[in-house]
């Protein structure tokens, strides 16, 4: 290895071989005695079977080049020789044949490594014969390298279609064109994998093989193994990112694996399906009014108000008949879905590409879920920051109130690196509104006072776009700004002249003051552009100054020869305008200016003073400009708009280099913009194998009913699409024997871990069957295309019907839920095209070209599909995630009886971090007086028995205007009891009471149906109470109903078979006794409500709240 | 789908732990290797995981640093390659890539094909490519085998591609550290401006076989916001917010999780300050009092307090009432060690700073970082309720600590 590594240093990069005149590679060696023939009188070395070992070795050392990027560091580092590092690493060659390996390493460029001729297979041990010394011809070692491609390891097959593949001679095209063919179908995902990887390596070698790879990247596409998805897409978009018609028939099955791809190939593939979600989708932003009523439910994401959300879009779309309603696709909805749990990935990657994703393709209501996964990132290193910065900057301009909550998030340390800094400032600057800019204003404040120049003078820029943004504080602002000029550092009071004068260009009547501050300034300031703009100032609004502006020019006009370039422009500028309002004391000093300008260096300066005499002083020749030169110079000018550097990076993709650089970096690929019409969608429909129907075809139809229902809630079939098979044989046999699919891919999933060879020879008998089977499975579609014009042949017709069937039954499936049978216009068109692609023979890519083909092209990624539209696991989560209470924030204390201090609190629903049985109140003081309120704090409670307070720890000191949170917990025992106690300052004491409303005295609980049905069961009787109500219509909808009932009631929703029935568990907070709540809901609005729970009282009043909120 | 074992966690006090370590040292002492438990020990805090954003693949860095050069020339970053580095020869500096540039070499040919990453977890590259030990190397050097491996390792091809199959231990274990930093900005008044807590639960599993181990936590709703290791079964924490995995074999980060900036944080430790430049004279006052606050009762240990002094000021003479301190006039940079606070008497360091003269006193003040440590305490309360193993029939020993720290803690002065 090390000796690889000293030839590397010997040899400089890119030289090619040495070539004779026909382009044939000529070799340094003379011909030598071939190996394999004994009659050389070599001694062969016995060696140990380490062929893997050995051919990477060789395989590494053909590629120099990634050696050599490791060594010049080293190189550079002072390491004087990597020979220093051999005897330990190289051992094989030197026994025998040291000496001559080592001459040959002297007037050779390869190292001995490359030349080992051929090894030797004999009694199954590999043989090295000890003259090594030769060098065999590319084409022996071609052969060498095709023969191991058929290995029975599929680690030496891998790593030698590797070493292949990384020879960058193009005579040998054909051969590795071959060899990526042969690898492409072969057994063992992990050779399919890097036959993936070779393929962009050929083709950046030759790229007129472009249509034969394209081929193979088709074929490897199918390829539903998770290892394998990654690198082929990552080689589609090497080669042929334009063709994405290849994705079509993979594209669900894509979103199914992506879970369980590795991190790397799920960035490449999520951004592949962004730029395909664009081109073949229908914008979810296009009705954006529609769905922002859904804005609020959406924040909270899950995965059941995704799903459906479509639904009361579609509700909202149905009230606007006007409109064109939007639908979204059911695969767009599936790409969304599945991508989401990524965002809970480690890799700082993989959480990005998500984030860009549902940034460019989710509908705007939902692309809130991002900011959290996002705003984590910010703890990463300094480079991932960077980053993830750059990109919520983008974000946050056309998205403002998604990064809103996580405002302080973005405040700066003084430890930043200041590029970090400045990103932070932009985000905060665009996050700055009506309601947070106090906050925000107050942060900047301490900015300036950073150590940090460059900073500083960010944050004044910052400032300034926050008052031009924001009316409102614009005065602040400039007041503040105005106190800075007196500031010691001179950046800082540049900078502040510079934005100072932008600000009041938009109201400039008001500011003579300012200005003249500003005119006495330029005896100080020296940094050009500040100066310029002071003048620049001066002039524009002299009128306002009259009798500074004269003085003014009257010294610029003597520091003249001395100024900057920038600074003598705007003294001509100013002596211009001067001499246009008040010529009569300016007159010769405009003279003297642009008599001095007339003579600079620089060219523009003498252009400059040339154009404005002949504009103002009125020649001879009575210029015709010159009368209206006042109009010319002093014409009214339009305010600046000071905006973000980041405004228009979004059409960018964002992630992406050329979003970060913002400049198109190579190899870019421009993101493309929603489509007017939606593509057809059934080209994503994939045949569906016979042989998984047949076989499930009866039991399915009897379940099919529960089967959708059940997998709305239930952990059954979740598992098993997590393609894992250990859940999966875990799960119980009823998930299994209901989707089939999953028993198929579990099938096909052992047959690709089945690696080693006599595992592997078992599952070729398996895999034959198979083939029969896909064989007659490819006759359906024939026996179609015959069947219109012979029915007389009964085999066809039969599978024929047969076939039929299926796919009216794969409908059905394809139709996830029940919204999307709402769905006429394209419901209706939609059954039809799918019929003809289904059995259409054009769209069925049969794989013609390998022998022995990968397992379960067409089967498998169905099986996977049909795994992904199963999936309506999402009822759990909306409860769990959106514990908004309905009781609001609520008065404890008002303003008049408080004398100033306002007291506000509101449940958070959070658990109570030091006591479980304790509700935690949030409580919010704010000091409306005009003196500061001290020593806020928790006077000694009167309680009634059992209920006990956790009071919050002492507030020190409240400032007139300030506000605060704390935190208190009380246990309320199980009682809707009032829990009375003073609340503190250092001079009065104010009784107040807190009463909860009884659904705040419970905490979620999650349980699966069974279990509550028996909890149920235990609870009857005396502890159940039922009552009967009526649904308005305005509640009538799944998630109205599960959202009012969780607003009511700190309940869990628990998940349910049949559709109109809802149930809600939870736990009192004290004593622990379960709550269920179950809501039956009937056709017509009449529904029933029961509560099972032992308290009997916290029951009543359960079902007097609930019903009260439903029916309001 | 037998539950191996079901009582609750032990808590491990960490005297225990340690000779448990001690042990486990001792044992290996002959292999002072990337495998010996010190190692494991050490690298097990300081790992965090490397990652690449920003670049989707079509984009074109020069090739072949569009991957491994993100690794390598982030200092102090803890980037994939370094993480690895430190994986294979305990740290990652120079001198060690300079003595295995052969090892280096050959992992990064695995973990690279043609600038597309191709397998970069740990534990199959340690297959593919045997970390160097001092007894591997002289069986090398004598047998002419290499570090390569011959097979491909199991996981790769498996559904739980970070674990390897045929893993066996005498003693089986599973130490979960659950530790906190807490961010903090506090402000002049002593007021916090914004804290929020970042956790992680960092694990060292040892375990004989394909253990299916199951965590579950007194109070999950606690987590705000979580990001697995992809061993972790996402839809089981959707559900029923347990975490269910497989896990790998020895260090990784199981979770880490931030909890929201809505529940108020417990903040530790208070400082007062008093830092003053005159006008006039070339002296200034500073006094710094660091003391306990809302500890629950804990010590807080390894206290450092840093910052940052103006360039104006040219030296510091001050007295701690316990501790070291250092103050470099060049960086400008006062550091103070104070080691544990007693609560009783809380430390100060007191004294004077002397000013350049004739320079006009520095407008800004400097900020105070502060780092601690607090042990056994999981400051947001988090707590984990129990760790379930099935599929194995041994029972392993179990341990928990909880720790907390400072994370960026900043105070305004």
């Amino acid at each position: 290895m090390s000796q690889v590594a000293l030839k590397g240093r010997r040899r400089p990069e890119g030289r090619a071989f040495p070539r004779d005149g026909r382009g044939q590679a000529l070799l340094h060696r003379p011909r030598c005695l071939l190996a394999d023939s004994p009659s050389a009188g070599l001694a062969l070395v016995p060696l140990r079977p380490q062929r893997a070992a050995l051919i990477e070795k060789s395989a590494r050392s053909l590629r120099r080049r990634t050696l050599w990027s490791l060594l010049n560091p080293c190189r550079a580092a002072g390491l004087a020789s990597p020979a220093r590092t051999g005897p330990r690493s190289l051992p094989r060659l030197q026994p025998a044949s040291g000496p001559a390996i080592s001459s040959w390493a002297k007037s050779s460029p390869w190292p001995p490594h490359v030349c080992r001729p051929r090894l030797q297979r004999r009694q199954g041990r590999l043989r090295w014969p000890r003259g090594a010394r030769v060098r065999p011809r590319p084409r022996e070692r071609r052969h060498l390298l095709l023969r191991l491609q058929a290995d029975p390891n599929q680690l030496i097959r891998a790593s030698a279609l590797r070493v292949l593949s990384s020879i960058r001679v193009p005579i040998i095209v054909p051969i590795m064109m071959l060899a990526i063919k042969e690898a492409a179908s072969d057994m063992s995902p992990y050779v399919r994998k890097t036959a993936a990887h070779a393929i962009p390596k050929l083709y950046s070698l030759d790229s007129d093989q472009k249509d034969q790879l394209i081929e193979v990247i088709e074929k490897l596409l199918a390829d539903k193994t998770t290892l394998v998805a990654g690198s082929v897409v990552m080689a589609f978009e090497e080669v042929c990112p334009e063709r994405i018609d290849l994705i079509h028939k993979n594209y669900r099955k894509l979103c199914n694996l992506l879970i369980d791809v590795e991190e790397w190939g799920q960035v490449v593939i999520i951004s592949m399906l962004t730029r395909y979600a664009r081109t073949q989708f229908l914008s979810p932003t296009q009705n954006e009014s529609l769905l922002e009523e859904n804005a609020e439910k959406a924040f909270y994401g899950s995965e059941e108000d995704e799903a459906k959300g479509a639904g009361s879009e579609e509700t909202a779309a149905a009230a606007l008949p006007a409109r064109k309603p939007y639908i979204m696709d059911p695969d767009h909805r599936l790409l969304l879905r599945n991508t989401k749990p990524l965002l809970q990935s480690r890799s700082a990657a993989v959480v990005m590409a998500v984030a860009q994703l549902y940034f460019h393709l989710a509908p705007k209501a939902e692309v809130g879920v991002i900011a959290k996964a996002l705003v984590r990132l910010l703890r990463s290193h300094s480079e991932v920051q960077y980053v993830v910065l750059q990109n919520v900057a983008t974000m946050s301009i056309k998205r403002r109130g998604m990064f809103e909550p996580y405002l302080k998030s973005f405040y700066i340390r003084s430890t930043d690196p200041t590029q970090i800094k400045i990103l932070k400032l932009e985000v905060l600057t665009n996050l700055a509104n009506e309601t947070n800019i106090p906050t925000v204003l107050r942060e900047f404040q301490t900015y300036i006072r950073s150590m940090d120049k460059d900073f500083v003078a960010a944050t004044i820029q910052a400032i300034g776009r926050c008052a031009t943004n924001i009316g409102r504080v614009r005065d602040t602002c400039l007041n503040g700004l105005v106190q800075l000029l007196s500031n010691r550092d001179e950046l800082v009071v540049a900078e502040s002249v510079v934005v100072i004068k932008k600000l009041l260009q938009m109201q400039p009547a008001q500011h003579g003051e300012i200005i003249k501050h500003l005119a006495k300034l330029t005896d100080n300031i020296q940094v050009p552009m500040a100066r310029a703009s002071i003048l620049w100032l001066i002039g524009e609004y002299c009128e306002h100054v009259p009798r500074i502006a004269p003085d003014v020019l009257r010294k610029m006009a003597k520091s003249f020869t001395a100024e900057e370039d920038i600074v003598k422009l705007q003294v001509i500028n100013l002596a211009a305008k001067l001499y246009l309002t008040n010529s009569k004391q300016t007159k010769l000093l405009t003279q003297y200016v642009l008599s001095l300008a007339k003579y600079d260096q620089n060219y523009d300066i003498r252009d400059r003073a040339r154009f404005t005499r002949q504009l103002i002083v009125p020649s001879e020749q009575g210029g015709a400009l010159s009368r209206h030169a006042k109009k010319l110079f002093l014409a009214p000018k339009p305010a600046p708009v000071l905006e973000s550097s980041f405004k228009d990076r979004d059409h960018f993709q964002l992630g992406s280099l050329s979003h970060l650089l913002n400049a198109k970096a190579t190899g870019y690929q421009e993101l493309p913009d929603w489509p007017e019409e939606a593509p057809d969608p059934s080209v994503r429909n994939v045949e569906v194998p016979e042989w998984t129907k047949c076989s499930n075809r009866e039991k399915r139809k009897e379940k099919e009913k529960p089967f959708y229902s059940d997998s709305e809630g239930e952990s059954g079939p979740t598992e098993s699409a997590d393609s894992d098979p250990e859940s999966e044989s875990e799960s119980d046999s009823k998930s299994s024997s209901e989707s089939g699919s999953g028993e198929s891919s579990s099938e096909s999933d052992n047959e690709d871990q089945d690696e080693d060879e006599e595992k592997g020879r078992g599952s070729e008998s398996e895999q034959s069957e198979e083939d029969g089977k896909r064989k007659t499975k490819k006759k359906v579609p024939e026996g179609k295309g015959e069947a219109s014009s012979s029915d007389e042949d009964s085999d066809s017709s039969s599978s024929t019907s047969e076939s039929e069937m299926t796919s009216e039954s794969e409908e059905e499936q394809l139709e996830p839920a029940s919204w999307r049978r709402k769905t006429p216009p394209s419901s209706k068109r939609a059954p039809a095209t799918k019929e003809i692609s289904l059995l259409d023979l054009e769209d069925f890519t049969p794989p013609s070209v390998q022998p022995v083909s990968p397992p379960a092209i067409v089967s498998t990624s169905l099986a996977a599909d049909l795994e992904g539209l199963t999936l309506t696991d999402s009822t759990l989560v909306p409860s769990l995630l959106s514990p908004v209470s309905r009781v609001g924030r609520q008065e404890l204390l008002h303003r008049v009886a408080g004398e100033g201090l306002v007291v506000d609190y509101t449940f958070s629903r959070q658990p109570f971090s030091g006591d479980p049985h304790m509700v935690s109140v949030h409580i919010h003081f704010s000091n409306s007086s005009d003196t500061p309120i001290k020593g806020l704090h928790v006077g000694t409670p009167k309680l009634p028995a059992g209920i006990s307070i956790q009071e919050f720890p002492e507030i020190e000191s409240l400032a007139p205007g300030e506000s605060a949170t704390a935190v208190m917990g009380i246990n309320f025992c199980d009682s809707t009891q009032a829990a009375n106690f003073q609340l503190c300052t250092q001079t009065r004491q104010f009784y107040v009471s807190i009463q909860p409303p009884v659904g705040e005295l419970m905490a979620p609980v999650f349980m699966s149906e069974n279990e509550f049905k028996k909890e149920q069961g235990k609870l009857m009787g005396m502890n159940e109470i039922t009552e009967k109500l009526m649904l308005p219509d305005t509640c009538r909808s799944d998630h109205v109903v599960v959202q009012k009932v969780t607003a009511t009631a700190n309940l869990g929703r628990v998940p349910c078979g049949t559709s109109d029935e809802y149930r809600f568990a939870g736990r009192t907070l004290t004593s622990g006794s379960l709550v269920l709540l179950t809501l039956d809901a009937r056709p017509a609005g009449a529904a029933q409500l029961t509560v099972n729970s032992e308290k009997m009282v916290i029951g009543t009043m359960l079902v007097k709240d609930v019903i009260q909120a439903l029916t309001q | 789908m037998t539950g191996a074992s079901t009582g609750p966690i032990g808590v491990l006090e960490p005297d225990n732990r340690a000779s448990r370590q001690q042990r486990s040292i001792t044992g290996e002492k002959r292999l002072p290797d990337a495998q010996s438990a010190a190692f494991r020990r050490r690298s097990w805090a300081e790992r965090s995981r490397g990652s690449r954003v920003g670049q989707s693949a079509g984009e074109r860095l020069p090739q072949r640093a569009r991957w491994a050069g993100q690794g390598l020339s982030a200092p102090r970053s803890g980037g994939l390659c370094e993480q690895l580095g430190r994986d294979y020869f305990g740290v990652c500096s120079e001198p060690v890539i300079k003595d295995n540039v052969v090892v280096v070499y050959e992992v990064l040919e695995e973990m690279l094909d043609n600038g597309f990453p191709l397998a970069t977890e740990s534990n199959i590259l340690k297959e593919l490519i045997k970390p160097p030990t001092i007894l591997r190397t002289v069986v090398n050097t004598i047998t002419g085998s290499t570090n390569v491996g011959d097979q491909l390792p199991t996981g790769q091809l498996s559904v739980v591609p970070w674990r390897r199959t045929g893993v066996k231990y005498t003693n089986n274990e599973a130490y979960f550290d659950v530790i906190e930093e807490i961010d903090a900005i506090i402000d002049k008044s002593g007021s916090t401006i914004t804290a929020e807590i970042q956790g992680v639960i960092d694990a060292c599993v040892k375990l004989t076989g394909m253990p299916d181990l199951t965590l579950s936590f007194m109070n999950p709703r606690l987590l705000d916001d979580v990001s697995f290791h992809p061993c972790v079964r996402f839809k089981r924490w959707e559900s029923e917010r347990i975490l269910s995995f497989i896990p790998p074999d020895g260090n990784f980060r199981l979770l880490s999780y931030h909890v929201s900036a809505q529940n108020l944080v417990a903040i530790p430790v208070y400082v007062k300050h008093n830092i003053s430049f005159r006008d006039s004279s070339s002296l200034g006052r500073f006094e710094i009092t660091v003391g306990p606050k809302q500890t629950m009762g804990k010590t807080i240990e390894g206290v450092t307090v840093t910052s940052q002094m103006p360039k104006g000021v040219l030296n510091m003479s001050l007295t701690p009432s316990q501790g070291t301190h250092t103050f470099d006039p060049v960086t400008k940079m006062l550091s103070w060690d104070v080691g544990k606070i007693n609560p009783q008497k809380p430390p100060n360091l007191k004294g004077t700073m002397s000013l350049q003269a004739g320079a006009s006193k520095p407008d800004e003040n400097p900020t105070i970082n502060l780092q601690f440590k607090i042990q056994q305490l999981a400051i947001s309360g988090l707590k984990v309720n129990r760790l379930d193993m099935y599929g194995e029939k041994y029972k392993p020993f179990k341990g928990i600590k909880y720790m907390t720290k400072a994370g960026k803690f900043q105070v305004r002065t």
